[in-house]
Parts: C-alpha cells; structure tokens; sequence
C-alpha cells in the first residue's frame, strides 16, 4: 500500500486513495465543500488546495536522490486540489505552510465574495461548512493588512449577486440561491445515487443557477440535498425557521417507513419533532434516506390521544388508566380468552411481537396478526445484505423497489454504475472517492425488471416487462421454463423474448439477486415458485414486505394459527384493521396514537399509543439486520408502549401478564437466542431467525390494483406531504377507463380497506387493460374497484 | 497582395502545404482535391504502414500540437491503448479563441485536407470513428465539411474498408452552440455526449477514458492537417523547418489595424517582423502593443525586441509569454489598454464555464467589477493592489486553464503598460483619446 | 402535435451519427433545429426534447442555457449578432452595436414591433480579420460591416429579400471570406 508523508505524520493507505483522504486518514483537516462522501469527486470548489510532491524512479528503477543522498521530491509546479488527486507511493503533502493556508483563505474569501451575511436567519447556521470555514480563514491578519497595518475583514466592496432568494423546490424543499457556492453536490447527488436528473445547473460563468424544470423534483429521495448541501442554500421546508440548530435535541433511531430499517436522526425540540436527517449507516443506507422516512413524521404531532379514551355511548371520553382498565375488564368478562384477536402493526417491534405472541399463546388464541402481512413468511426466503448487491451479477427485480423498499433502488443504481463497497479509513467512509465517476451511465445489461405496472427502474433495465396484476405466477412460470431450457409462453402481457432475455442473464450470472414485490408476496403460489428458483439456483432474495418488522414479528410468531376462530374481542394496535374483523367482534380496544373514522366507530377502549419515533425497540430489516430504536422526547400526554398496553390488556383478561417490560423482553431474547438487543452492533447485527410457518392465503379477487407507494396513509395528513402528494391518481388503460364511462380527469370515490379515498382518473397506456391503480398506501392488493362518481367530480 | 500561395521568402526550405489551395477556386471539392493528388497519402499510409511506423513518424517530425498547448502529436498518439476496444478521433474545431480563425479556412477551402488527415489519424490510433467538433457560428465550415463528407462516402474514401485496407472509418461533425470552453478537450467531450461542457477530471486522460468512455485523442484541426503533409513529405522535411524545438510550418494569424490582415503559413521561428511586415503589410496606424498568440497570450510592446523574436514556443515563453494559436493582434496607440483589457476579462467573464470558485467568482464575478471601477476612473492604488492579489489567487489554482488564459494577459498588460492603470488611477481617464474606428 | 413528428427520419439520421445507447448526444442538434425554425426553445419543445433523447427537461434546461446559441425567449425574425471581442472592437464594432441599437431601437432580449429583429452582442466570431462580423440567424457570416454594407444589409432585410442574396449582393461582398483581406486605403483613419 502506498506510503503517504501529511506533514509530520507517514500513514499508509490503499492504492487509489485520495490525497484528501490521506489527510484526514492521518489526523489532519483540509477545508472542502465541493467533494461529498458517496459522490464523484469533481474538483470545483478549489478549497482544499495542498502542496503535493512525489519522489520519482530514475532510468535504473532506483528512487532519485538529491545532492545530500535524500529521496528526492518532485513538488507539482501549482497547487493540487486534494479531492482530486490520487496518492502515489512516497507522496508528501503539506497542508499546513503558509503558502496553502494563504491559498485556502484566498478561496474562502472568493467564496463570500458572493455569499450573503445572513447567518442569523439562515437554518443552516451553526451547522454550516462554510461558516466554520469563515471563522477559520475569514480574518486572515496574516495576509489581508490595511494601508497602516490593520487587518481588512473583506477587500470585496461590490455589491453582491442579488438573485431568487426564497424559491420553493417543492412543497419539501425550499431553495436560496444568493446561498449557493455551487459545489454541485445536490445536482452530482441526483444524477449518482437516486439517478432522477431533476436538478442542474441553469445558465454558466456568474450566473450560473441551481434549477428543476421538473416541478415538483419529482423523485422519492429528494430531501437528501437538504442534508448534504454545505451552506443554507437547500433547507428541508418542513423544517423551517422551527429551531436553530443548536436548539434540538438529536435521537439516533431508524425509520419504520419501510422494511429497510433506514437510520435516522430525530431533531425535536420542545417536545416535537422538527426534522428527520439521515444517519450514516455505510451498509445500510450510506447517508440517505427516502423522502417518506423524512418528510413523513408529520402525522406524529397532530391529534394525539394523550389520555385513554372509554365509550360513553357514542362518545369517547377521557378516562384514567385504572378506568380504562375496568372498562376492558367488563368487555371481556364473557369472552371466551381463546377467541380473542390480536392485532398488532406491522412497524411493532420485536419485543412487541414478542409479548403479544406469549399473549396470545397464554390466551390460546389462534388470532394474532400483524398488518401488511404476506401470503407466504418473509422469513421463508434467503435474505440478501445490500451489499451483495454491489456484488451481483445478474438483478432481477419483480416488483417495485423504488415504492417499495425505497434504499434498494439507491442500491441497484450504485450496482448498475459500478459502484463498489468504499474502504473504510480512519475517519470513516471516504469523502473523495477517486472510484466514483460522475455521468457513468447505469449498465442495464445487470438488471431484469418485471412487475404489474411500469416502474421507476424498468427504465434502466435491459430486460423488463409489465404482466397484470395477479399473473406474477405465470409470469414465473414462464421464467421457470426458460431457464430450463423450454420455449416459455407468453407470460400474461410480458413477450417471451423478454422472458428468455432475462433467464439467459440469469443462468450465466454467477452471484443473483432477486427482490419480490408485494404482488409476489400476496400470492402464495408465486411466493413459492419465487423462493423455488431462488433456492435452487443459490439465490438471495429482498422479500419487500409491506410491514417494517414483518421478518421480526414472524420470527416472534406472530402469525395466524391454524385454529383462528372468528374473534369475539380484539385488541389492536393496528390503526386500520380491515372493517370485516371489527365487525366481527363485539368488543374492541384500540391502542393507537391518533383516532381515525374506525377508531371513533369501533372503539370501546381507547389506549393512547406512543409512535415509533417514540419507542424503545428493535427491528429485523430486511436484510435480517436487527436495528434499534431510540425514543426522541416527544410530548405524547399519557401514551404508553404496546408491552405495557398489552399487560394491561392481559390484566384485563384476568391473565397474569407474560411481559411488561421491554426490558424483560430483552432479557428473554437474549436468553433464548444469545443476542444482545441493548448492544446491538453500531451498524446492526445480522440475525438469522429459524422461522417454520405455513403460508396463509389472502383473498384477492376484482380489477382494482393496490399500487404500492412508499408514501403510506398516515403521511399524507401531514401538511407538507399532504399538499406535495396532492389528489390521488388512479391510473387505468384508456380503453378500461372508458368502458367504464370514465373521462379522464374525472374525480372518483373509490373504496378500498382504508375507507373511501377520493381520487382522479389519469389515462396510461403502458398499463395493462382491464385494470384499475391506485396507490392507496397500503399493500399491493387486488379488489374489486367500486367507485363512485361525486357530483361534480366530472371530468373537466 | 493576391490570392494564391503564399510563401516565405525568408526560408528556401518552406514550402506552403496547409494552405496551397486556400483560396483556389472550388478548392473544397472532391474532384479539385483527387485532380491535387488528394487522399493518395491516406491510400499510401493505409495500404503501407502499420499504425505504429505512422505514430514514430509523426513523432520523429517534431509536430506539437496547434491547439496552443504545443504538445507533441506524435507522442499523444502513442498514449492510445491497444486494446481492441471502440477509440475515437476527435477534431477539435472548436476554435474560439479570441485572434484564432486559421482552422476555418482548412474546413471551408480544404475540408478534404481535414478529412485525410482524420483517415491516416483514426488508422494510427485505432479510431474508426471520428468526430469533427466544429464551434456552432461557422456556417460555411460547416456546410463545405458536411459537403466534402458526403462525397468521400459517396466515393469510398470514407466508410468501410477503405482502400481495400480492412480499415473502416467512420467521421461525423457535430455542433456547438457558442461556448469558448467547447475547445477544452473534456469540456467538448462533455459537449459532444450532450452534457453542460464543464471541463472533466484528469485522470483519467481521454486516452485511457475520453468519449462515451472510451480512448479519445483530440488534435487541433492544423494538427490533423499538417499530418497529411508530414506522411507525404517525410519528418525529415518537416524536421527542418523551423527551429530546434518548435518544428515545421505553422499558420499565424493577423489581425487588428493592418494593411493586409489574414492567415499566414509560415515556417516555425519566422520573427513578428516578418510576419507582421512582410505578410501583412504592416500596421494602417501606429501601434504600441501586439498580442503574440491569440488573446490569452500575454501581450508584448511594439518594439524592436519584440517584433525580433521567433515566432516558436520556446523564444515567447522566454519573452514571459507564449506562442498559443499563433494569432497576432495588433493594438494601436489611440487604444486603451486598460480598455482592451477590460474587453478581453469581459469575454473571459462572460465564456468561464463556471465550475470552480476562482474562475467563476474570480475572472467572472470580481475582475470584470474592478475592470469597471478603473474604467469609470474610481480606482484606487489600492484597488491596483486587489487585483493583483486577485490574480495570484486564481492563477494556478483554478480547475482548468480557461481561468489562467484570463490571467496571462492582464499580467502582460500590467507588466508592460501599468502607467496606463496608473492614469486611470490618477486621472480617472484613459491615457489616450480614442476616436471613433467603424469605418 | 410534437415538432419532430414529422421528421422522424431527420431524427434518425442524427441519432445514427452516435453509438445507440448514447441519445443524449443528439440533444444539441434537437436544439438547434427548434432554435433555427422557431427562433427559439420553449418548455414544451424542451419536454419533447428530454422525452427524445431520454433524459429530463431540466437537464435539457441546464444544457440549453449554457450555450450562447440557444434562446429561451422568441427573437426576431433576423436576430443579428454582433462580434464584439477584441478584433471586431478594434475594427469599431461598439459603434457598429449602438448604431444598430439605436437604428432598430432594441435592446439585447427585445424584438422590433414588426418581429423582424433582435439583437445579440456576442464574442469572437473566429474571423477577426475582417471585423466587424455579425451573423444573421445560423447564416453565413456577413464580414467587414462597414456604415455602407450596414445600410445596403437592413435595406435589404427590410424587404425580407432572401438572406444570402442580400448579403452576396453588399458592396464589396466578393472580396469577403478570404484567407486575406487587402483593405483599400489602409492609411490610419
Ligand atoms: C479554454 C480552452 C480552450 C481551448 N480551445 C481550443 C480550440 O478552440 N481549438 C483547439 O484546437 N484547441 C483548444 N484548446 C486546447 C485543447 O484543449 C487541446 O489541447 C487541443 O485541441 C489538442 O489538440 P492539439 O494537440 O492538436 O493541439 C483549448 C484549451 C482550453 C483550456
Ligand atoms: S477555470 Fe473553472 S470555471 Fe473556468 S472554465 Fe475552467 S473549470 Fe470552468
Ligand atoms: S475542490 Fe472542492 S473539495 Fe476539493
């Protein structure tokens, strides 16, 4: 490995390295704003200029020496941008004489030169690069001296560039463009990790702007340049002007907006949340997160339960905990413990599920379920770890990653560009990663796309095609034969030659990765004909479970057992049961942050429920990466967490309480299975449950499609996401929509199990005929499309 | 003087070949190129050298590049991988540097020239495609090339297996759209993929990753040109004109109050003087500078000295300044420099690509505003200061040369004619009165 | 309906002239076609374009806006660009630019009342010798623009004559375009 001399200190670092890296490897700081871990190094913003030499080999191989026997060092004739430059063996650098730091000061003085002093309204203040560098560089007495002696705070006397100051990018990010230094990272960042192309660089020379043609910036991993832009000239919207930065307290957690287990921080401030930013996690999600993970926290602090609620007649009414408790007592005085429901969320955490599976095992009962739920286990497929991705040679992808497991698309792109795992240095993931090229086009030859609606990463794939809802089965039916060998027919909408294309890519790859959409998840016989040919050509699998936990609750047991009688009780921790299990019981507790129609309808006891960003708790990702979370200090009243719901419940039902504690469900965990869940590795700890449970089918009939999206229900009643999501759209085949009698743009009541959601009709042709979408939030789902036409509501 | 040849009479081993049909009537067509003894050197080169006697031959004449850095053709060939993979050729006809239009009258009045020059070019260096990258304004360059293209393929001298060679060459022009930066190689690959022509990290060189990926020489459109000659006369005879390190003949060019403004092809090392004098009949009115290169050249005195030098790289680079494109303008008496000067930032200003801080905060942002505050006479002794510091902190440090370009010739400016920004400083007026010059 | 609906066989031959996956590369000459028969790119042509060659309308925003060619806004139907770097300046091409300004009485981004001009100071057209230059539209250069070959020019742009005949008819036009310009007189002014 090469040798590299940063000033006084000689460290070694892989080949390739760069010299900023090398630096900061040996302890030592250079400015930067332009380079950005993850990104293309480019080079632009001139900051962290060094002086670099190296010695060089003369014609007898040897190093060449000085006149006093020295290794002599040819020093380059201008200053070397360090981002840029890649360490050779014997390389010295020197950030420290007076040449670079006079060099350095002179681009933080050409990096105000435009800038506006408006620190103190500025969100990003306090945590701001080029303030830090400002205060470092900005009164350089050293350099800058008056006529007599004095030190001059600035030589820049003109007046400054006065462009758009407050431009909405979208309804989440707000842009300043007096603010910009340029450094591109936001525009590198879309083209590179999400591959959206919705932001550039507009015009050239001074004038040169950050703009979107593309309203909306349109793309599920927008609010990520909030988090990398170095000044205040991209600000997360939903935050703004709700505290400075030194005001909120910071929880390191994970988001349960998808089954990713992505790592966040929570910032809340007086008992609210303010802002959600991304948590390095190199294996998980690097510094990114999906825009739902980030945006979609309002909900957590609007209309919360603060106190239990029991059933005064039609009403709800506060009451205190030991009358909720009486209230359930007398509910379940007649109720056979055996045909009791339970309910829980698919974002409950492990310890959750665990106390309700002893639960319900100490009650006998066979109803114990969790929402988002699939036909077939999770836990039946061989998980895969993003990183194998980046190994893959061959992706098929049956589903749609970008709604639905939001970070693997970040991956598969990474994957397509040649991304590779960086190298960790002493001070972490590489900030200037010479292997990164900017404008390398993802290679679509490594990816098959498949799935019951065009998708987002269809658009990079060399294979890929669009089967109808319900036809996953066939579709790998097709797959199937094609591998062995037989002429696969045509499979329900996707041309044999797409078919044949991608099993060829498949069978000659040697690592294979395969991710299953809902749509293969729901369907028992697809789920096993996917985990058949995984299994048997050595695959591994991403199962995009609509629940967060689903592979942590499974491992719990939480599942269906084979007697689950009609429930008489349910408890649900669910906030959206399906209507017909509610209608089956009689007597119902809800335990719930927010109340919502069914709750109101439903409820007899109400008991205010903490949300994830509020929990102490563990989830199994994905990948089978046991990931924890902290609870943020959110005011949420009198809001307890499900174990204790649950021994309450317990109480209720006249049975002593298998666990109270998250901390005794710990305990247990770390007994049977030798995991400790309080020490969990700082990345997440790998953890391969032995699940064995039997599929459970889930009826599925009618031509209405649940589409899957990665913004679920809850988010949109957020303001921020609420507005930026706007009406939903149920998309059809023109010639379905108009059998139907439906014009285009008419607005539609459609009922679905999360009530009747208003929606309008858009015509696409690249859908399949017959079929209604509708991305309702809620698992790919199909049933029948019943929808009502308001009065009005025509199109226009 | 009249159209035809034109030679110089200073070097009896000169013989004009860039340009001995420049001006010739219908010399753009294939049959006045074939009826010259057109595309026989490409023929000879294909069917009788191997790629790599063709890169020792370039090599060995001493040819430096004629884009303005002067770097040797021969040896940038031979940085070309030999890897079986898809190389291109690009010719850079970008040509935007103020004082430059050498290049254009090669594409209008000989485009077959260009398009021989690619053949043997794209052969040496295993490129089967070419691209012509020609600046978006230049109409008739355009027109002929696409013209002359259209015959060669119409006659084989384009295409598949050329010459019965097993060679295939493909050329393409593609357009720019007015952008200086355009005629830095990785900016107009940039261009080329359809992409912001913002300049591109090096390394990776075009020659181990250039265009679409893969290894890419650009050579200068005199570059590619002066290849035919070089393959059909021998490097020795290019060899030996010229001086010692700067080798063969080179088109200059002349512009600004002459008599006879224009393009000359003149053997390397040939004094302003000559050029100036001879060639270009002299000054119309009295001058006090020239720009030797082409407008990032440092500008120099009309002086003895000066106009004595050789017109190489080595002798300008001595003189504090550089040979560039090898365009001459000539600046008069009754101009201002600070004026002049303050013309030239504005076009630097006004091309930066904007990609890094000290160019596009520097030259585009604050010497363009210190320019204005010397010319509506507010500047300081001070404001002298700033700029020089200014300069410090951009020369060198910048991403690429464009922002240096910027810098070079305020540097000759102020290194030759400061009592001019003194007078602005003092007076608050130019030193001298210019009177109107549209005639 | 689209711009380039009917000239998908235009389009072919540009995208032929690049590897196949590399679309993008044709976005310049999708530009230039738009510019040259609209005078100019709108948003809607911008869409079409990114649709085309497969990618956004921003990036083909950001890729339009840096080049100087390229209008966002309509120009007239002569949209004059004047040379005014160093060569042309020294030829008296400032004068040239406010007796243009003042003749048409436009400013850079205006159009005449008539929609017949705009007006483009630009740099260095590349032929400095025979300064000052203006181009009209993505015409042939009109070189040496004297006060007389000024007013025989809008004289005959007036009558919206063809364009290359008005300019093969100025006065001296034959001696234009050369490698060399003798100019006649040629003592100082
Ligand atoms: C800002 C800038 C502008 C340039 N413009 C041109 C140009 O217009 N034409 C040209 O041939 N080279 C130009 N060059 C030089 C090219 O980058 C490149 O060195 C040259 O085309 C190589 O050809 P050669 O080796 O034949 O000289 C420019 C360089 C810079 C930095
Ligand atoms: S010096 Fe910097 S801003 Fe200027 S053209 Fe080069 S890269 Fe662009
Ligand atoms: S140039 Fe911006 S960090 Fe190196």
């Amino acid at each position: 490995m090469p040798k590299v001399k940063v000033n006084d200190r000689t460290v070694e670092v892989p080949p390739g390295t760069s010299a900023m890296d090398a630096i900061f490897h040996a302890g030592y700081d250079v400015p930067l704003f332009c380079a950005e871990r993850h990104l293309s190094p480019t080079g632009s913003c001139r900051m962290c200029l060094v002086k670099a030499g190296a010695p060089r080999k003369g014609p007898d191989g040897e190093w060449i020496t000085d006149e006093s026997g020295e290794i002599k060092i040819f020093w380059f004739p201008k200053l070397m941008a360090s981002c840029t430059l890649a360490v050779s063996d014997g390389m010295v650098i020197d950030t420290l004489s007076d040449e670079v730091r006079h060099a350095q000061s002179g681009m933080v003085e050409l990096t105000l030169a435009n800038h506006p002093l408006d620190c103190p309204t500025c969100d990003k203040g306090g945590a701001c690069d080029l303030q830090d560098r400002a205060y470092e560089y900005g009164l350089d007495e050293k350099f800058y001296t008056g006529p007599t002696g004095e030190p001059v705070y600035t030589r820049y006397e003109f007046t400054k560039r006065h462009v758009d100051k407050h431009h909405p990018l979208s309804e989440f990010i707000i842009l300043d463009r007096e603010r910009c230094i340029h450094c591109k990272r936001c525009v590198r960042y879309f083209e590179e990790i999400p591959g959206d192309q919705v932001l550039d660089f507009i015009e050239r020379a001074v004038h040169t702007f950050i703009g979107t043609a593309d309203e909306g910036l349109p793309s599920n991993f927008s609010g990520n340049i909030t988090d990398i832009c170095p000044v205040g000239a991209l600000l997360d919207r939903v935050a703004r002007f709700r505290g400075r930065n030194w005001e909120f307290e910071q929880t390191p957690s994970v988001s349960v907006d998808d089954a990713s287990g992505q790592y966040i921080w929570i910032d809340a401030r007086s008992g609210r949340i303010e802002r959600i930013r991304a948590r390095e996690n190199p294996e998980l999600n690097d510094i990114w997160i999906s825009d739902a993970a980030r945006f979609g926290h309002e909900w957590a602090d609007m209309d919360r339960i603060t106190t239990p609620l029991v059933r005064k007649g039609d009403a709800l009414e506060p009451a205190t905990w030991e009358e909720a408790l009486a209230a359930m007592r007398r509910g379940l005085e007649d109720v056979d413990r055996t045909r009791i429901g339970l309910l829980l969320p698919g974002d409950a955490t492990l310890e959750e599920g665990m106390a309700a599976a002893a639960l319900a095992s100490q009650f006998g009962t066979g109803y114990l379920d969790f929402e988002g739920r699939t036909a077939v286990p999770a836990t039946n497929f061989p998980a895969a770890t993003f990183a194998s991705v980046l190994e893959a040679d061959y992706i098929l992808v049956l589903g749609d990653p970008t709604e639905e497991l939001p970070i693997a698309h970040v991956w598969i792109h990474k994957r397509l560009r040649g991304v590779k795992m960086p190298q960790r240095l002493n001070h972490g993931t590489p900030v200037a990663d010479l292997a990164i090229r900017e404008h390398t086009p993802p290679d679509g030859s490594l990816l098959g796309a498949f799935a019951p609606h065009p998708t987002r990463v269809m658009e990079w794939a060399a294979s890929r095609g669009v089967f109808a809802p319900g036809q996953a089965a066939a579709f790998l039916a097709a797959f199937e034969a094609a591998l062995a060998g037989r002429e696969p027919e045509e499979a329900a909408g996707v041309s044999p030659e797409a078919v044949k294309r991608a099993a060829e890519s498949w069978k000659s790859a040697e690592r294979r990765v395969l991710f299953v959409g809902a749509e293969v998840l729901m369907d028992v016989k697809a789920a096993q004909l996917a985990e058949k040919i995984a299994k048997s050509q050595g695959a591994v699998v991403f199962a995009m479970t609509p629940a967060a936990n689903a592979r942590g609750l499974e491992a719990m047991g939480v599942w269906p057992a084979g007697d689950a009688r009609a429930p008489r009780a349910v408890f649900t921790a669910a906030e959206d049961p399906a209507a017909d299990l509610l209608e089956m019981a009689d007597f119902h507790v809800f335990h719930v942050p927010r109340l919502n129609d069914k709750v109101r309808r439903y409820a007899d006891v109400v008991l205010p429920a903490k949300t994830p960003y509020e929990k102490r708790g563990t989830l199994l990702n994905v990948e089978n990466r046991l990931v924890g979370l902290e609870p943020a200090h959110v005011r949420a009243g009198e809001a307890e967490g499900l174990v204790q719901a649950l021994a309450l419940f317990a109480s209720a039902a006249g049975v002593e309480p298998p666990l109270r504690f998250v901390r005794q469900a710990r305990a247990r965990f770390l007994d049977r299975y030798k995991v400790n869940l309080d020490r969990l590795d700082p990345y997440g700890t790998i953890w391969r449950p032995r699940v064995s449970l039997a599929p459970r089918p889930l009826s599925q009939e009618g031509n209405l499609y649940l589409k899957p999206s990665m913004w679920k229900a809850r988010h949109r009643l957020g303001e921020a996401a609420g507005r930026a999501l706007g009406v939903l759209e149920l998309a059809a085949h023109p010639e379905t929509a108009l059998a139907e009698g439906l014009d285009e743009g008419a607005v539609l009541e459609v009922e679905t199990p999360a009530g009747a959601l208003s929606a309008r009709l858009v015509f696409d042709a690249g859908l399949p005929a017959g079929w209604f979408y509708l991305p309702a939030g809620v698992p790919a789902m199909r049933l029948p499309f019943r929808a009502l036409v308001p009065r009005g509501g025509e199109a226009s | 003087m009249s159209e035809g040849p034109i030679t110089s009479g200073h070097d009896p081993r000169f013989t004009p070949t860039l340009f001995a049909h420049v001006g010739k009537p219908n010399s753009w067509t294939l049959d006045y190129y074939l009826s010259h003894g057109g595309y026989q050197v490409a023929e000879a080169v294909l069917k009788g050298k191997q790629p790599d006697e063709v890169v020792e031959e370039v090599k060995k004449s001493g040819l430096r590049g004629r884009g303005g850095a002067g770097f040797p053709t021969g040896v940038k060939w031979s940085f070309m991988p030999k890897d079986g993979q898809q190389h291109y050729l690009i010719a850079n006809a970008d040509e935007s540097e103020p004082a430059s239009f050498k290049d254009r009258y090669i594409m209008e009045d000989d485009p077959h020239q260009l398009i021989e020059g690619m053949i043997i070019g794209g052969y040496a260096i295993a490129a089967t495609k070419g691209y012509i990258y020609i600046r978006g304004e230049y109409r008739k360059a355009y027109d002929r090339l696409v013209g002359a293209i259209k015959e060669a393929y119409e006659r084989g001298y384009l295409g598949k297996n050329l010459f019965g060679s097993g060679f295939d060459f493909d050329l393409y022009v593609h357009r720019g759209a007015g952008a200086y930066i355009c005629g830095e190689e990785t900016a107009l690959m940039n261009s080329l993929e359809g992409l912001r022509a913002n300049p591109r990290m090096k390394p990776p060189f075009p020659a181990q990753s250039g265009l679409y990926g893969k290894p890419t020489t650009i050579n200068n459109i005199e570059s590619l040109a002066s290849v035919v000659h070089i393959m059909q006369r021998g490097a020795d005879w290019f060899a030996q004109m010229g001086t010692e390190r700067s080798k063969g003949t080179k088109l200059f060019q002349v512009s600004g109050p002459a008599r006879r403004p224009g393009v000359y092809e003149l053997p390397m090392g040939t004094p302003f003087r000559e050029l100036i004098y001879d060639w270009a009949g002299g000054p119309t009115e009295p001058i006090k500078a020239f720009i030797p290169g082409g407008s990032s050249t440092p500008l120099l005195p009309f002086t003895d000295e000066y106009l004595d030098l050789p017109m190489d790289y080595e002798s300008l680079v001595a003189a504090n300044s550089s040979l560039g494109t090898g365009g001459v303008v000539l600046i008069p008496e009754s101009v201002c420099i600070v004026d002049a000067m303050w013309n030239l930032i504005r076009f630097y200003a006004h091309e930066s690509c904007g990609k890094c801080t000290p160019c596009r905060e520097g030259v585009s942002g604050w010497l363009p505003q210190l320019f204005e505050k010397f010319e509506s006479g507010k500047a300081t002794r001070e404001d002298l200061k700033t700029m020089e510091d200014l300069l410090d902190q951009i020369e060198g440090r910048s991403f690429c040369p464009l922002a240096d370009a910027a810098v070079w010739p305020i540097r000759g400016a102020l290194r030759h004619f400061r009592d001019e920004f003194l007078h602005h400083i003092e007076h608050g007026t130019c030193a001298v009165k210019s009177g109107p010059r549209w005639r | 309906m689209g711009f380039f609906d009917d000239k998908q066989e235009w389009l072919a031959e540009v995208f032929a002239q690049y590897p196949e996956d590399r679309r993008r590369s044709a976005l310049m000459p999708l530009l230039r076609r738009v510019q040259q028969e609209e005078g100019y790119v709108d948003f809607e042509r911008m869409k079409e374009i990114a649709a085309l060659v497969g990618t956004t309308a921003t990036e083909v925003a950001g890729v339009m806006s840096f080049y100087s060619y390229y209008q966002g806004l309509p120009t007239g139907k002569y949209h004059i660009q004047v040379c005014r770097t160093l060569s042309c300046k020294l030829a008296g091409s400032d004068e040239l630019w406010h007796t243009l300004s003042e003749r048409l009485g436009i400013l850079p981004g205006e159009v005449t009342a008539d929609g017949r001009f705009s007006l483009q100071a630009v740099e260095c057209l590349g032929s400095c010798h025979t300064g000052p230059v203006i181009q009209i539209n993505d015409e042939h250069y009109v070189e040496r623009v004297t006060k007389a070959r000024l007013e025989a020019l809008l004289e005959g742009l007036m009558q919206d004559k063809p364009l290359e005949e008005v300019r093969r008819s100025l006065p001296d036009e034959d001696k234009m375009g050369k490698a060399t310009i003798e100019l006649e007189g040629g003592e100082p002014s």
